[in-house]
Parts: structure tokens; sequence; C-alpha cells
């Protein structure tokens, strides 16, 4: 077996003899959570995400020496062995359902559980019996993966249908128990470079326009949530961690993709007193994040992961990891980001934020994909500021089986979204096979206080709306947000808003509210209220709304209609939305003259000391010109001279 | 002459002295045609110039002065859509007869200006400048002034003016004020449209996608050809370019060479004909323009020489008649191209008249641009064998409206008898464009997917359109997802004689249509074939364009699975593969193949997948990847 996957008994002792209360803290937590194992025995297991109760028990028998834990592991391992669930589905494959999914998840528990089992407990048992779990293993679970993920001839999957969480995992998980017993199955090394080839091909692989597959690593972004963009990489880094060990070098030229998820993560993290917060759109899960930890257990530490791992307190799940990679967080240089802003366009994935201190203000924006745990959540937003979700998302569900994920969480309706004669996005775009057009984000910006994005969710919302842009302008003090819409029909358009009972959004432009019962923290039942804001459409089929999120609290937001727009004023800052830019003109510009303005943008800022402009090539005003391009441009004017 | 823009007094010479028959030919024609001016007592600039020129002849001088001031006096400077009190006063004021006045103006006084006396210069030029140039100016270039903006009128409108205005600032520098300042303003103008690439937010299109444009040829001829004349103006006068133009002009060529479809014995060019096209040319006129201006080839050449070109023309052909006949030519051999942006794509046999070509549409939907997503058509025999229904020859007709531009003038699908929105065409594009996918052309491996899932969003949630022409057929196989149960029509407008074959299960109507042109009468049919969608929406044709007349192909239904038999090739195409399978692959076994593939070809003993991994034959791997492909699996 390949002993010491993670840690060797020296760095055991070496983590114990550090002389910091805070480090011996951690020690004591893994050791407490490995006693308490010992006393529930194999009852401390649940069938998944077992991980860190075992690597405890492995950690505290390297610490102590003790037998009970050794004792423990054994049984452990035994009892997953002897357990008959192997599979996904109910069967064994047979020849009428041998396309059906065999090898899959669980399958991928079995094979990270045994693996740092037996690399830490396997010695002590008999030549004999590590054969024969060794082939067991093989026979149960790696066989099985190969042959429906990756062996020629064999292979059931693609990376276009099943090319989402399941792969990394599923082949990571096998990998590292391949690597664990390499010793006792056949072509283990070539197995290995399978291994290696089919998770690299993950990691790089492209989509898939005809499947409307999506990229699956966008700079660093996962379409699927940031839980699941955990899952995609947190075991993959124990297996590469352990390759390193045993051939001196990663599995595939991991370095700058491995780099892009820490920013990721660290992007979509916000940092509260009250708990940690991770961007929360899909089925995100816990917010509680390892990533960092594993980056930099892995050697890619960086001074943002490592202020990343300080910020991220929660001790539920990460106490053996902050544990291990202790010595690197506290010891080095760590400081936040000093990009305030991301955008993973190709997922549809945006956040700005004021700062990354704790109880700051954040932005997130999502327009892109829809499809398994990826929400039907085109256009959808959420605000964190004061250390909480002030307009959030409703979050993941109790469980993928429960009546309420298809009929609540996952649909267009938990999301602060628009909706079309109270419709949204169709529920085959979730459940099935993606909206086939997906949501797309356009003309990110953030220069010296000019943050903007627009979410285009014409595709996901095509059934109903010709066009479906929302624009999200963050100035100084407030956010605005605008949407205009061409519907093909007419109709009642209403924006939903999920939020605290105390926020700071206001709908600015005329309409009607109902309200509505929703379901939020886990719930099974409706136990949450959200707003509907409704307008009709024009004669036309034309509808907008402006509204707005007052962060600066001693500021007033004032809203006036004027001809053919309306203008927003907020301290010094006056906006003007220009209502003629919405696509009725056509084989004409759309010039507008708002308050003496003259312009074709969507949107002109004027800071009481310079022009900015959304989408537009002309702001002139009592015969200067502050902006003349030949095609539109968007930011601060004068960048334009 | 005040400038040499349009030619020297010496290339007039060389052409009156010509030797060779062929050219005398010519160039006697033109000095007829310029004595037959004097008889009629008036005609164009260029042919007057052509007259004083070869003969000295002052009456010529007295009838471009009339010609100037006729120009002055008569016609419209402003577009005649102009109403000052709509569009916030921003309506468009110059527009296409502006171009054309100032065009002439600048000719005239080019060719004629240091005839005239100071006082008649100075008084052309000061009404041109005020008439025309400054409110161009003023209207798109100047900033401060400018009113367009190239997302909103980038189109045609944008290239053609801009040009124009050029040409005559850069005839005019001297004449007029600020001419430095201006021209410089204008040839940014130009440029900028070249260099466009689109804005998404306006659902606006790149203006050059590697060469095409997305009106369509004929749009495409006149902006180019308009920009040519200012840039050989250009040249003619300062011995440059305007900008770096090269690659843009050398691509154009390219989009041309490969919509281009030689037919009849009169040497009728057939183009692409998708858009507003005119049909069939007797000759576009931007090649020649392209040879003038010195960016030529051997394949502009074979084309040039092997079409009658338009009388219209002859200076130009005259004017380069060395070039043109005096180095080698070559037949173009690009077989197979793809424009995505536009969302164009062609594939041919080759260069001959007796060739096959397939054309793919599936792009923009504006103007100029037809609502027609996953649009086909074949050109065979020397004709359109399956046709675009073009244009109408009345942009304001209603048949122009409900039918030239709709969903139901091409050959795509329909939803309970609906296709695109009206909006999509009249107003303001379709906001998701169509794509095409997959082009691939390789060793008889002809394919591409046209994806109209935007274009048609309000009915489709998928609407794949694959093309896949292996030998001597064509196969069309459309993939439907629709959002409600009902039925899918594939409209297909051809000749009767046609060999357009619908294999799958269909009911077949026939409707009245136009064609041509025509606008009053319907005054063609074509068919419909329609099928219901199943209880989740989906719906399926499978259809076959024969390519050899002597074989009939075989259509056989399998369990979730087509099979078309023709000559040496199979062809299976997987109807698992159609998207209703989530969370697993969609794994079908076709007789002895077994595939994830949408399609599975079997063509003399090898083997091609449609968006497929895996490809087993007898317990026998004949192709494994682990993600999808397009190709021969070999």
């Amino acid at each position: 077996m390949f002993k010491d996957v993670l840690f060797t008994k020296a760095e055991v002792t070496e983590i114990k003899e550090y002389d910091d209360s805070r480090l011996k803290a951690y020690v004591k937590d893994v050791c407490e959570k490995a006693d308490t194992a010992v006393q529930k025995g194999t009852g401390s297991l649940v069938g998944y995400d077992d991980k860190y109760t075992i690597l405890s028990v492995c950690f505290a028998y390297y610490l102590s020496g003790d037998s009970k834990y050794s004792d423990l592991g054994k049984e452990m391992l035994f009892h997953i062995l002897e357990s008959n669930r192997w599979y996904d589905c109910e069967e064994e494959p047979c020849e009428e359902n041998k396309y059906d999914i065999h090898a899959g998840l669980y399958t991928g528990h079995k094979c990270l559980d045994t693996s740092f089992l037996l690399s830490y407990f396997g010695e002590q048992l008999s030549e004999e019996e590590q054969k024969l779990i060794a082939e067991k293993l093989y026979k149960k679970a790696i066989l099985p993966i190969m042959e429906q993920w990756i062996l020629p001839n064999k292979k059931v999957h693609t990376l276009d249908t099943m090319g989402h969480n399941f792969w990394i995992y599923i082949l990571s998980t096998a990998a590292l128990l391949t690597l664990v017993i390499k010793d006792h199955i056949p072509d283990a090394e070539k197995y290995i470079e399978m291994f290696n080839k089919a998770i690299a091909a993950w990691y790089v692989y492209k989509g898939n326009p005809l499947n409307a597959k999506p990229q699956n690593i966008d700079n660093g972004g996962y379409y699927e949530s940031t839980g699941y963009a955990e899952t995609c990489s947190h075991e993959y880094m124990f297996y590469a961690y352990a390759h390193n060990r045993a051939f001196g070098k990663h599995p595939f030229d991991d370095s700058e993709i491995m780099a892009s998820i820490g920013r990721f993560h660290t992007q979509t993290f916000y940092s509260s007193d009250k708990d940690d917060y991770s961007l929360e759109f899909g089925d995100c899960g816990d917010p509680y994040r390892d990533t960092q930890f594993a980056l930099i257990l892995y050697g890619l530490g960086t001074p943002e992961l490592r202020w990343f791992a300080r910020e991220s307190k929660s001790p539920t799940c990460d106490v053996f990891m902050r544990m291990m990679t202790w010595k690197e967080v506290y010891t080095k240089e760590a400081y936040p980001p000093k990009e305030l802003s991301a955008c993973y366009s190709k997922i549809g994935w945006a956040t700005f934020r004021d700062s990354h201190e704790k109880n700051s203000t954040m932005l997130a924006i999502k327009c892109g994909d829809t499809w398994n745990h990826a929400h039907a959540d085109c256009a959808h937003f959420s605000l964190y500021r004061k250390g909480d979700t002030e307009i959030y998302d409703s979050g993941s569900p109790p469980g993928y089986s429960k009546p309420s994920y298809q009929k609540y969480y996952v649909t267009s309706q938990a999301h602060n979204v628009l909706l079309f004669n109270d419709k949204g996005q169709d529920f085959r775009d979730n459940y099935k096979n993606h909206a086939h057009i997906p949501g797309r984000l356009l003309n990110y910006i953030d220069d010296s206080g000019f943050r903007y994005v627009v979410a285009d969710g014409t595709g996901p919302m095509g059934r109903y709306f010709r066009k479906h842009h929302r624009h999200f302008l963050w100035l100084d003090g407030f956010i605005l947000v605008y949407d205009d819409v061409e519907c093909y029909d007419f109709g009642k358009v209403s924006f939903l808003l999920h939020a605290r009972e105390k926020n700071c959004f206001k709908m600015l432009s005329p309409c009607t509210e109902t309200k509505h019962e929703g379901y939020i923290n886990k719930s099974e039942k409706p136990n949450d209220i959200y707003t509907a804001f409704n307008v009709h459409t024009d004669d036309e089929g034309h509808a907008k709304f402006v509204g707005a999120i007052l962060l600066d609290e001693k500021q007033e937001l004032k809203y006036n209609e004027i001809t053919d727009g309306c203008k927003i004023t907020c301290g010094k800052t006056t906006v003007y939305i220009n209502f003629r830019s919405d696509g009725k003109i056509m084989h004409r510009n759309c010039i507008n003259i708002m308050d003496g303005i003259t312009t074709d943008a969507v949107i002109v800022v004027n800071d009481g000391e310079k022009y900015g402009i959304v989408n537009g090539s002309i702001i002139r005003k009592d015969g200067n010109s502050y902006l003349d391009t030949l095609s539109r441009v968007t930011g601060w004017a004068d960048k334009y001279k | 002459m005040l400038n040499t823009a349009f030619f020297t007094e010496e290339e007039l010479l060389k052409l009156k002295n010509a030797t060779d028959p062929e050219l005398k030919k010519l160039a006697d024609s033109l000095f007829e045609g310029a004595e037959k001016a004097l008889e009629n007592g008036g005609g164009g600039f260029i042919t007057l110039a052509l007259g004083y020129y070869t003969t000295g002849n002052k009456e010529y001088i007295e009838l471009a002065k009339k010609e100037l001031q006729n120009q002055l006096d008569n016609g419209l400077w402003i577009s005649e859509e102009y109403d000052p009190n709509k569009y916030n006063g921003y309506d468009i004021r110059t527009s296409i007869e502006t171009e054309r006045k100032v065009g002439q103006m600048s000719t005239g006084l080019s060719l004629f200006g240091d005839l005239l006396s100071e006082e008649e210069l100075k008084y052309y030029a000061d009404e041109t400048y005020k008439k025309g140039i400054l409110p161009i100016m003023e209207d798109w270039v100047l900033p401060g002034k400018r009113i367009h903006a190239l997302d909103t009128m980038g189109h045609n409108f944008w290239i053609v003016i801009t040009s124009a205005v050029a040409g005559a600032i850069t005839i005019m520098k001297d004449l007029i004020p600020d001419g430095e300042y201006l021209l410089k303003e204008a040839i940014n103008a130009v440029k900028a449209w070249f260099e466009y690439p689109g804005n998404p937010m306006n659902a606006k299109q790149q203006n050059s996608d590697n060469g095409a444009y997305h009106e369509g040829v004929t749009y495409f001829d006149y902006s180019y050809n308009t920009y040519l004349t200012f840039a050989n103006i250009y040249r003619n006068i300062t011995g440059e370019h305007p900008f770096d133009d090269v690659e843009y002009l050398k691509k154009g060529l390219k989009f041309i060479l490969n919509s281009w479809f030689p037919a009849d014995n009169e040497k009728k060019d057939y183009y692409i004909g998708f858009g507003d096209c005119e049909q069939p040319h007797c000759s576009l006129s931007f090649p020649l323009s392209l040879v003038r201006y010195g960016v030529d080839n051997a394949e502009l050449r074979y084309y040039l020489k092997n079409r009658n070109l338009n009388k219209k023309y002859d200076l130009q052909k005259a004017l380069v008649w060395d070039e043109l006949y005096g180095k080698e030519d070559k037949k173009p051999e690009t077989k197979s191209a793809l424009y995505p942006n536009v969302g164009w794509a062609m594939f041919r046999e080759g260069y001959d008249e007796d060739s096959v070509m397939l054309a793919v549409k599936c792009g923009d939907t504006w103007n100029h641009a037809h609502a027609d997503a996953c649009h086909f058509n074949l050109y065979r025999n020397r004709r359109p064998e399956i046709f675009d229904t073009l244009q109408a020859y009345s942009y304001s007709s209603d048949a122009y409206h409900k039918y030239y531009v709709e969903s139901i003038g091409h050959n795509v699908l329909l939803f309970n008898d609906k296709g695109q929105d009206f909006r999509d065409n009249y107003k303001n594009h379709t906001h998701c464009k169509g794509q095409l996918y997959n082009f691939t052309d390789e060793d008889g491996l002809r394919y591409v997917v046209a994806d109209g899932t935007g274009p048609m969003g309000r009915y489709f949630r998928k609407h794949h359109r694959h093309f896949l022409w292996l030998d001597d057929f064509i196969l069309i196989y459309d993939d439907v997802e629709c959002y409600e149960c009902g039925k899918v029509s594939f409209l297909l407008h051809a000749k009767d004689e046609t060999t357009f074959k619908m294999l799958s299960p269909a009911w077949v109507e026939t409707k009245k249509g136009y064609i041509d042109g025509e606008f009053k009468e319907e005054n063609c049919t074509y068919k419909v074939y329609n099928t219901n969608t199943d209880d989740e929406g989906h719906a399926k044709f499978l259809a076959i364009i024969p390519l050899n007349e002597n074989v009939e192909p075989e259509f056989t239904e399998l369990t979730d699975c087509w099979k078309v038999e023709y000559n040496n090739t199979i062809v299976y195409v997987n109807r698992r593969a159609d998207g209703k399978i989530a969370h697993r692959n969609c794994i079908n076994v076709m007789d002895s193949y077994v595939s994830d593939a949408e399609m599975v070809i079997e063509n003399n003993g090898r083997h091609a997948v449609i968006n497929g991994s895996l490809l087993r034959k007898d317990d026998k791997s004949i192709f494994e990847k682990l993600s999808r492909i397009t190709g021969w699996a070999e």
C-alpha cells in the first residue's frame, strides 16, 4: 500500500510540537473528533462526506500511536468493504441496463474512504488480507469506474453528457485509490496515466454548443455553484497531492488552473462577523469552503489564499485542513485580493464589492447556464451587506428528491428575476437539458467608481421575451438596477425580490406590489415571503423597471420621470436613463435630450465632475461635447477622449 | 483635369491608340458614346470627359457646366424621408440622395474643374460643400455634431455615405474649408466601418466576418464598390491607400468567389441569394474596381474573364485591360467556407458549370438580412434548384414585408404555421441570432449544423438542422424540441424537377408564394411537409437530396433510429440523441453499431460520427473519445 498519502508521522510530530495555542486547539479538535468516532464505532460513518472523520482517526493514530484508532480504522475499512451498495443505481450492471449509471458517486465515496484507511492502516493487515482487499476494490470500484467512464470499448459516459461534478469527483477518487493500492493490482501505473488524462480533459473541456454544455472551468469559475466547484477540485487535490508525493510530479500541468480556482473561491467569498458566506447561486450547499486549504496543502498557497484561509473562520468542516495548513497560513504573508470585482463571462457570474473587509458590501449577478445544480436564474442578483445576505438567493434544497426542490428552489420564482405573466424559465431548462441559449453578461467594467455589467437573459427567457436586458450600475452610494424588456405578447412583467424585511432596495419606477410565499433555509414548507413588483407592457410589448439599492443611508434617492426617460439623483450624482434606447427606434439613432444633455446612450451619469455612459456614443451639453465616438462605449466619458 | 481621380490623359490616349482588337473595339464604343452625348446634348461627367480629353471639343465643357448646374438645381440633396420635427430633431437628413449628389458634383469638378473660371469653380465647390459635404460630415462623422452611430446606422448606409463624402473631399480638398481635417475624419469613419466588431447590446453584427457581410451579396457589392470608388480616387490622387485596407478587400473578394455559382450559357451569375439579393446578375461592380485598385489575383481574373460584364463597366474594364488579360488566371479552388459570425456556410463540388453547390444560412435577421434561420439553397444544373425567393422589387410592398423577408419565403421550419417574429426583420434584429457549428469538409465528409434556437426561441427550446453531404447525396436532419405540442412544418421552395425527397413520415401541402421580385400577384408555389410533435414536444424530419438521378434512397425505421442507404453509404440517425435523456448518455444500438453519436456513417468501409464520442461494432471499438467530435472515426 502507498503509505502516508496526506501526512507522515514526522509531519504529525512537527504539528504536535509546534508551540502555538491556536494550532494546539485545532489538534485537540481533530483528536476529539477521532475520539467521538471511536465511541460511535462504524456508526460514525454516514456513507458520504466521511473523509474528515476518517482522516481525524488516521491523524490521531499517528499522533498517539493508540491502537484504539487503528482498530477503528480497520473496522471502518471492513465495514465499507462489506456494505452492499457499490453502485449508484439499484442493480449491478447486466445486459439490459449496461448503459445506465453504475459506478458513480457512491463508488467514488468508497474509493476515497478506503484510500485513506488503507494508506494509514493497511500495513497492519496481513499480506494476504491486503491482496484480497485490493482485488475486491479493484473489481468492485476501480474497474467499474474505468469501464463506465474512460476505458475504450467499454466506456458509457462522455464529457458532453456526464462531464459535470460527477466526472471529476469519481475519477479523482478512483485515481487516488489506484495510487494507494498500486502495488496490488495489475497495470496500476497505466491506469493512473489514463485517469490523469481523463482528469486533465475535464479541466480543459471547452463545452459543446450542440449539447448546450458549458465549459467546465471559466478562469477558475464553475457553473454548478461554489459548493460543487469545491467538489470539483477538493478530491482532485487530495489525489494530486498524493500523486506528487508518490511520483514527484503533478498528475498534469495543473498549477495555473488550480490557482484560478483558488481565485474564484476567494472572489466569491464574503467575509462577515456573523458567518462565512460563499456566493449562493445554484445548489451551493453549506458555505464552508476547504479549497483554499487544499490548495495551500498542495503547495499553491498565495497571500490571497492565506488571507482567505484566515478569514474563513468556521471550524465546522475544515478543522482538519486548517490544522494541516496552519503553519503556512499563519506564518506567511497574507492579504486580500487587490481586485474588487470579477466577471466569469462564460458561466455568467459577476461580483462587485467595495472591499474585502468584513461586513462590506458585495453585489453578485448571475446570468449563465441552467442545468442540474445551476438554477433557472437568468439575470438574478444577490446583495451581501453588513455581514448578511440582504437580498438573497433562496439557496439549496433540503434534499434533491424533495418536492420543494423541483417545485421551488431551482425555479425562477425562487430568484430575483423577471417573470412574464407569472412564468419564468421552462422547467426543462433545469431538469432536463439546459437552457439551450444561456444568459450572458456584457460590458463588464469596474473603473474608478464606475461598476457596471448588463445581464442579457434573452436566451433563457426567449419563450416570452424578445429582449431581456438587466443593467447593474454601482455608483457612489447606490446601485441602480434597470430592466429593459421587450415581450412577444402583451402582459404582466414581474420583478421578484427576495430580501430581508429591512433592506435597502427601492423600486423607483411606477408599479404595483404583491407578496408571495416562498421557501428558504432548506425548509420543506413555505417559510418566506417575497415581493413581486408588477407592470404591464406597453402596446408594443415593452416593459421597464428602475430600482435602486441605497447603500448610503444618509443619502436620499430622488426619482423623476422626464420625457422618454427618467432621472435619478443621489448626493452629487445624477443618472439619466434614456427610454428611447429600448430598441423601438430603427434606422435612426435614439438620441434623447434630458436636462439639456443630448445623448444616444442607454444611461448617462454625472457625478458632479464628470460624465459616464452606458452603451452610448454621444454626450453633449450647452454646446460642449463630452463624448463623441463612432461606436458605442461604456465607462467614464473622459477615457474616450 | 483638376486632378487624376478617375484616369489620366495618358490613359485615355492609350485607349485612343489601342491596337489590341478587342480593346480597340471596347475603346471605340466608349468614344462613340461620348460623341452621342454631344448629339444628345448631355451625358454623364465621365462620358463627357472621355469626349473632351480625346477630342479637345469645348462643347463638352459647356455640357459639363450644364450638368453641374443641373445637379445643383434638380433632384434631392436631403433624404426624402427627412422630417425635422421627428426623432427629437435628429431624423435622417443626409442619406443616399445626398451621397449621390456629392458624388456627381465632385466627379464633375474633378474632370472639368480646371476648365471652369475661378468664379465658377468656387461657386460649384461652395454649393457642394454647403449642400452636401458639410451636412453629411455633420450627420455621420464630425465630433460634436454627429447623429449616427455604427451601432444603429452602421450597415450599408454608413460605408456608402462616408465613402462618397470622403471621395468628394479628396477631390475638392483645396476648394473647401478645413479640407485636410475633414478628409482625415472621413477616412476614420470609413475605416471604423470595416473594423466594427459588432455590439451585442444592440444585437448588431460585425461588418466584416472574414470578408462576409451580413446583408447579403448585393449589399456587399454596393458597400464595397462605393468604398473602392473612393479608395481609387484617393490612390489615383495621392498614390496611397486611405488606410490599411488590403486584407479587408482580399477577404471580401474571397467571400464573393465563395458565394458565386457560374450559371447559364449567357454567363449570367448566380450568387448565394440570402437576404435582399438581385438575381441573376450580369456581374457585380466591385471586382473590376478591385483590379483597378491593384488588389487582384489570378482567381479574380478568372472570374472576370469568364463573365459577360455589364456594359456600364466598359471604361473600368478598358482601364484594367492589361492587368486583366496580360496576366494568368486560375479557377478558384476553395470548395467550402464557413462565416460563423454572419452564419453563412457553403459547400460545392467545384466551379464548373455543372457543379453542385449547397448554401446554408443561420445568422442575423435585420434590414436586408431576412428571417431565415436554418435556411438552405441548392444550386445545380446551372441554376438554383432549391432556392431563396430573393427580394421584392418594391421594399414598400405588402409582399415584401409579408413574404419575401419572412420565414415563409425561405426553406425553414415553422411551428403551428408561425416563423420568426416580424420584429426581427422589420425592427431590431433577432436578439439571439442563429449559429452554425461543427463545420467540416474533410475527405468527402461535408457537414454543418444550423442552430436556429435563438431566432425561433418563442416556439422552440431547441432547433438543430444538420446538413450532411456525402458523395452523391445530401441529408437534412431536423431535430426540434418545442415548448408546446403542435404542428411543425418544413418549407421547401424548389423547382418542380428537384430530386429532394422527404424520407420521414409527413403530410404535404402546396402553398402559393412569390418569386423573381414579383410583388403584386402570387407567382409560384412551395411545398410544406408537416408533422406533429410527440407528447414531449419533439419533432424530427429527415430528408435527402439525391445527386445521382439513377439511385433511389432506401429508408428504414429501426428502434430509436432512422437508417438511410444510398449507393455505398449507410447513415444511421440516432433519435435517442435528441436531448430527451438527461444524466445518462444516449447510447443506441443500431444494427450492429453501438454509438452515442447523433449520426453514424458507414461509407465505403470508412466510418464517421456526428457529435459522438464512441462507435463500436460487433464488440470492436472503431472510435473512442472522452468528449464528442464530428468527423471520420478512423
